[in-house]
């Protein structure tokens, strides 16, 4: 019944913050932002301490977390702020989730030009990370504006004509640059809500590739591979594309009528954390041995938006079967030229140490023009693995295999990130100290921090180096 | 059409009772001080296609004197007001407000002189068209004083006496008054409190007030559980009551 407050009203209260891989954990201030003027508020008053824009904490590791300082909580940011129904142009708050979009514009006619595995995220988050998903281009290139709040208190719209250094640096620039307060985004047209979707099988590593090769022109890609296979069966898969249904393509009438039907697939919930045994290579191999025994070489189906784009989502809360020390989850890039090569020497690493990964998705990016300085997406195949932490034996394992990643030119998607170190990150991102001089443009003193900015040097050279409480819980691996 | 004005439309309650609110069948007026922020939340009602176009209209609860001006460009605007959901309410750390009676003086203005102007003013037009809903949302702080928040609850606990009489008086005219008396919320107020397994989503006291309007109750406790633990609370005798710390 008694009413904590903190000294200082206006910085929010005191919490655990974390990802969803549940690791690291950190203790922080988290404020909750209504409307722009609390968050106009904080850069009043922050004192020395330094701010950080948070969603739905959908970044796996410690992007969205600022120990010892304030995080800024955009999800009561989630109003519709207009939407122009001719050319499918929304503007909306940056706290507004993937789902409310979804939910709101699929009966209309509209789908989100890209998306994430999972529809929980909200659109700023999805911004400040550039997602990717399915198709080949992340979110950046589907924006039309972004409205934020910067470090000096000034309100700025930047876009790919107007401000397009603040732009870049934004669209996968983990919200360092300054506060994202709304997000002006171009919806594809959609006929149906569902998806003609065809499974092809793949024996190993090559077939892979060469089915990859051949869907360049499908509008959606992705493999499901099984990271326990060896020699032979080394990179068995399964290919999943898709396009949009058209009405036509509906069988039956009662779909036709419900073309756009949102889904409201039931939802699972995975109570408490699962003993963190209950993964481990010999289940993970046999679930991959059934799965993949059970698939026929080619399957073709009508699939809801749901199944398809987030079949993860009907398991809440999935993070808690990894147990209580959480997950991390490694999704590694490696350009075109050494794109082969790199993933198979790549995978047979990750499967020498026996260290099972629960899921693991491989993708292509294709032809694509630059885009942000630290946004992931670059030609190339990229792919994501999911480890349970344990005893932290796997982020030594990680350490190694990013050595090799860089070898072959390759890169680490931030938004997965818990662990990389700086010096590796660099190497990996050439085009940092671009991104750098922005960050310095326009947040000089370093307002803007996270756990991940410190950790990887994404600070404002010669600003201020901003403090970090040491926090309980907040243990990294080494 | 009905009609529907929210005073304190920036509360992060009025802005989930909106949203449950509008629709092509509702007139909704959302009056509060920042103008700029209600526009977002009608632009919100409009994308959303919900209903026609809120109104929106500058009001400040502590400005008792504008409030007659108020109330009669609202009814030159839309004829007849159906229900009134009341909002607004001011919070600061009693600690604070303790060193500083300004802090305190604007919270008992703001809570209960503010209420009772703008209040009494709808209930003579309700009163008069003998048809009308009145939800006052005041506050489990009001119901007893406790050291660590009572200068708020003292506000809150003039709102609840006040409504609770309005209540009688409007029985002959057939105006329902509903007194709502949240715990703790998930708003700008307690931006800086540590949150626990009290603290309820704005969304879930939105939907509860629309419940006991639907109902027609008199008072009603949200989430129902503050019910029991404020019954435990007032109940605790007066010697040791004062010596706890709550």
């Amino acid at each position: 019944m008694k009413i904590e407050t903190t000294s200082d009203q206006a910085l929010g209260y005191p919490a655990e913050v974390m990802g969803w891989g549940r690791y690291p954990r950190s203790h922080s201030n988290v404020l909750p932002i209504f409307s722009p003027r609390e968050a106009e508020r904080a850069l009043q008053q922050r004192v020395g301490l330094t701010l950080l824009g948070r969603g739905q904490g959908r970044a796996y590791g410690d992007a969205a977390s600022n120990s010892g300082n304030v995080c800024l909580d955009f999800t009561p940011s989630d109003r519709f702020l207009g939407f122009d129904a001719k050319r499918g142009l929304l503007h909306a708050e940056a706290g507004v989730t993937l789902e409310q979009i979804l939910n709101e514009f699929i009966p209309r006619g509209w789908f989100l030009p890209v998306t994430p595995g999972t529809k929980y995220p909200t659109l700023g988050g999805c911004v400040a990370c550039d997602v990717h998903g399915k198709n080949h281009l992340s979110i950046s290139n589907y924006l039309e504006r972004l409205h934020m709040l910067l470090a000096d208190g000034s309100y700025v719209t930047c876009s790919p004509k107007e401000k397009p250094d603040l732009f870049w640096a934004t669209t996968g620039g983990m919200g360092l640059t300054g506060l994202i307060l709304s997000v002006e985004l171009r919806l594809q047209p959609i006929e149906s809500s569902y998806l003609r979707y065809e499974g092809i099988k793949a024996n190993n590593l090559e077939e892979i590739f060469r089915l990859f090769e051949e869907s360049e022109t499908c509008p959606m890609t992705v493999a499901w591979i099984d990271c326990l296979a060896q020699g032979r069966t080394l990179g068995r898969s399964i290919m999943m594309r898709g396009e949009f249904a058209r009405k036509a393509d509906l069988k039956t009438s009662a779909r036709r009528r419900q073309a756009l039907a949102v889904s409201h697939n039931p939802k699972l919930i995975v109570p408490i954390n699962f003993p963190a045994m209950s993964l481990n290579r010999f289940t993970v191999a046999a679930f991959n041995a059934v799965y993949f025994g059970k698939h026929p070489k080619r399957v073709e189906a009508i699939m809801d938006y749901d199944s398809f784009f987030y079949p993860l989502d009907s398991v809440l809360q999935w993070n808690l079967i990894y147990g209580k020390p959480g997950m991390v989850q490694y999704q590694f890039l490696i350009p075109s030229k050494h794109s082969f090569e790199g993933i198979k020497t790549l995978l047979e690493a990750i499967s020498a140490t026996g260290k099972a990964s629960f899921l693991a998705v491989l993708k292509k990016f294709g032809p694509m023009k630059p885009q942000g300085p630290i946004s992931f997406p670059v030609p190339g195949y990229f792919l994501a693995l999911d480890f349970p932490v344990g005893n932290g034996e796997i982020l030594k394992h990680m350490e190694r295999w990013d050595e090799l990643v860089l070898k072959f030119g390759g890169r680490i998607y931030l938004a997965k990130d818990a662990n990389l170190r700086a010096e590796t990150f660099r190497a990996m991102y050439p085009r940092l100290d671009e991104w750098l001089q922005v960050k310095k443009k326009y947040d000089p003193n370093n307002v803007f921090v996270s756990d991940m900015a410190r950790r990887l040097g994404l600070l404002s050279p010669g600003g201020a180096v901003p403090k970090m409480k040491k926090s309980k819980l907040g243990t990294r691996g080494k | 059409m009905k009609t529907v004005l929210i005073l304190g439309a920036n509360s992060g309650m009025a802005r989930a009772l909106a949203r449950l609110t509008a629709s092509p069948a509702v007139q909704l007026i959302l009056a509060g001080r920042n103008t700029k922020e209600m526009e977002k939340t009608a632009a919100d009602l409009e994308v959303r296609g919900h209903g026609p176009k809120p109104f929106i209209m500058a009001f400040d609860a502590q400005a008792t004197e504008t409030h007659e001006k108020f109330w009669s460009q609202v009814l030159a605007k839309v004829k007849v007001v159906d229900e009134v959901y009341l909002f607004f309410g001011q919070m600061h750390p009693q600690a604070e407000a303790q060193k500083d009676f300004h802090l305190a003086e604007e919270m008992l203005v703001t809570n209960y002189v503010g209420a009772v102007s703008i209040l009494e003013r709808v209930a003579a037009t309700m009163e008069e068209r003998k048809q009308g809903l009145i939800v006052g949302v005041s506050s489990v702080a009001g119901d007893r004083g406790r050291r660590s928040n009572y200068l708020y609850g003292s506000s809150k606990a003039g709102l609840s006496a006040f409504l609770s009489g309005l209540r009688s008086r409007l029985v002959p005219a057939g105006v329902h008054v509903l007194t709502v008396k949240p715990g703790f919320v998930d708003t700008p107020m307690t931006a800086g409190m540590k949150k626990g397994l009290l603290f309820a989503k704005p969304e879930t006291i939105a939907r509860g007030i629309l419940k006991a309007v639907k109902a027609k109750k008199d008072v009603v406790y949200l989430p129902f559980f503050w019910r029991w633990i404020m019954l435990v609370i007032i109940h605790i005798p007066e010697g040791m009551f004062k010596k706890t710390r709550l």
